[in-house]
């Protein structure tokens, strides 16, 4: 990469119709940095339909240049359609690297990108560092026991970056950046892959993601029914309700709930960890939140390792308790 | 019906930390008492194919294909007993893990399933327990020159079509295709069946096919794309826990709140 002055390209993924991913912002930041030690100039590519408001709003960050793909084609995410799209984009940017957030649009589409060019690729990287003047990216390996530094040999190459591994970049007050357009040609493609259908969850409430607080549960609360414990400590606080994989796996909650390496990453103000063992690839998710409550009845569990509050007990009773103490404080 | 599924034997993901050793000269991972076992998400791909093989009406034949360096036939036997109905393993000294990037394990896992020849649709897990690349599965298909769909929930077959619940953020599409295609899965599809005792007794008479690299014709190449520099043992920061007391467990959980309230976590 060092020594190459094509462009780094950060691409804004489009979310909920029109707004742009908020991990975006966290990979721009990265981008920044890795474009001060290389001299680089950093652009955005955004593909999308009806992104003009999107694309004016991210002059605030400091970027060169902004990309922009707009076609009908583009309202949802397709990945034959999306893949056209970026290739004929790059063509035009020839960049020598791109970097994306680690999402499920990500997962689906950087890999054929990085088929298509022949690139390299890096998934899930959670950090960068320097060596000797060069750039290597960290990713976590061998359920995160291992971290990899990673270098990137050939130009173009591909980096998808996890949710809450860097800081947000900066909003300037001044815009910047020129925009430019880029015409695709989609309508002709024949898609193999045909969308048919898609079934939203009626949320029944607020979505990890974006929640404060957090209360997850794991093996241990052994059924849905379980779950309504945990929902009811929720409510009372205003806060998302999440799970490790096993209670995904066996279908007692939703998987939109899964915290963890393979789920959402998370770093909220308050998590509770209830029946949660403490396995490395959940605590990959989770480990960042400001204040950790653990609650399990095995005293020996990992999860106290990383607990600031800890209760060793059973949480059919533990949670009602804690759940009423909390309400009676609100009314007080 | 021939399901082909694609399964990695891997170190066992759930060992401590101390199993893994760095070996700082060759720049690679090693292993101290681990046992291999089958990577996770290759686990419910094969899930996925035996519930496949349950609900369809028509014959459904479910292949294990495995490569890599000294596959281990006892934990390749699981997958048999699990209700696979014969395992072809690629086993050759080059499939050295340190050597074997995205590129060169959908390369020779292509050139594999291109001499099974026979194939409708072909099973992966999203990503490896180990590298968590979750690349191999879109290159296989981008080799074979055949659809892909990723992260499915679900995954049935209708006359001669793929049809794939994909996870989108906030719940998923269905998604289709026509066979033969890829599907990786992901671990929503539901966790493996565990055999019984005539099940497992069962597999050891199950067809196991071996080949070697010379007989799919791969050729081993050194053209990699990343390369590892450094590796390190992070050091996961433990908290000093403040563990709450309570006569009985009901009392846990009021000071337990309590505590949260005075110190102003929540409320």
């Amino acid at each position: 990469m060092k020594g190459d002055k094509s462009p780094l390209v950060v691409f804004a993924e489009v979310v909920d119709g029109g707004k742009i991913a908020p991990c975006f912002f966290e990979t721009l930041h990265a981008v920044q940095k890795i474009a001060e030690i290389y001299e680089s100039k950093v652009h955005a590519l955004i593909l999308g339909h009806n992104v003009a408001d999107i694309a004016e709003d991210i002059r605030h960050y400091g970027i060169d240049t902004i990309h922009i793909a707009d076609d009908a084609c583009l309202g949802a995410y397709h990945p034959e359609y999306y893949l056209a799209a970026f290739r004929q984009a790059y063509e035009q940017i020839r960049p020598c690297a791109v970097f994306m957030g680690h999402t499920l649009q990500s997962i689906d589409l950087a890999p054929r990108m990085a088929f298509d060019l022949n690139a390299g690729l890096l998934t899930d990287c959670t950090g960068i560092e320097v060596d000797s003047g060069e750039v290597l990216f960290l990713k976590p390996v061998f359920s995160s026991h291992i971290l990899a530094g990673y270098e990137m040999k050939d130009n173009p190459f591909i980096v998808t970056m996890r949710s809450k591994s860097f800081e947000p970049a900066h909003r300037w007050e001044l815009k910047q950046g020129t925009l430019n357009i880029i015409q695709v040609t989609l309508h002709q493609l024949q898609a193999k892959v045909i969308i048919t259908d898609r079934v939203m969850r009626e949320s029944a409430g607020i979505k990890v993601d974006d929640a404060e607080i957090i209360v997850a549960g794991g093996r241990g609360i052994g059924s849905s029914e379980g779950f309504k414990v945990l929902a009811d400590l929720a409510d009372t606080m205003g806060a998302a309700v999440g799970a490790s994989r096993p209670p995904v796996d066996t279908g007692w909650i939703s998987a939109e709930s899964q915290v963890g390496q393979t789920g959402a990453i998370v770093a909220p103000a308050v998590y509770f960890a209830i029946g949660i063992s403490g396995a490395i690839q959940h605590l990959a998710g989770m480990s960042q939140s400001k204040k950790i409550i653990a609650v399990n009845k095995d005293a020996e569990a990992s999860i106290f390792k990383v607990a600031d509050y800890g209760a060793v007990g059973v949480y059919e009773e533990i949670i009602p308790a804690l759940t009423q103490t909390i309400k009676d404080n609100l009314k007080a | 019906m021939n399901i082909i599924t694609c399964i990695k034997q891997v170190p066992d993901h759930g060992a401590p930390q101390e199993s893994f050793i760095i070996n700082i000269l060759e720049n690679k991972v090693e292993f101290r008492g681990i046992q291999p076992v089958l990577s996770l998400f290759d686990e419910n791909a094969l899930e996925a194919a035996l519930q496949i093989k349950d609900t369809s009406k028509e014959q459904v034949k479910v292949s294990i294909l495995s490569v890599g360096k000294r596959i281990s036939k006892p934990v390749m036997s699981k997958a048999l007993a699990a209700g696979a109905d014969e395992l072809i393993i690629v086993d050759d000294e080059s499939f050295e893990a340190a050597q074997m990037d995205s590129y060169a394990t959908a390369t020779a896992l292509a050139a594999a399933v291109k001499k099974i020849e026979n194939y409708d649709l072909i099973l992966v897990g999203r990503q490896a327990a180990d590298w968590n690349s979750g690349q191999v599965g879109i290159g296989l298909a981008v080799k074979l020159g055949i659809p892909v769909i990723t992260l499915a929930k679900r995954v049935s077959v209708s006359g001669k079509k793929v049809i794939v619940e994909r996870l989108i953020p906030g719940g998923h599409e269905v998604v289709e295709a026509t066979l033969p295609a890829v599907v990786m899965v992901s671990n929503e599809v539901g966790e493996l069946r565990y055999p019984t005792m005539i099940q497992r007794k069962d597999a050891k008479n199950k067809p196991v096919i071996s080949w070697g690299i010379g007989d799919i014709g791969y050729v081993p190449g050194e053209n990699h794309k990343v390369k590892i520099r450094t590796l390190i043992k992070p050091e996961l920061k433990h908290r000093q826990c403040r563990y709450i007391k309570g006569e009985t467990q009901s009392d846990l959980g009021k000071n337990l709140a309590l505590a949260l309230m005075n110190d102003k976590v929540i409320g």
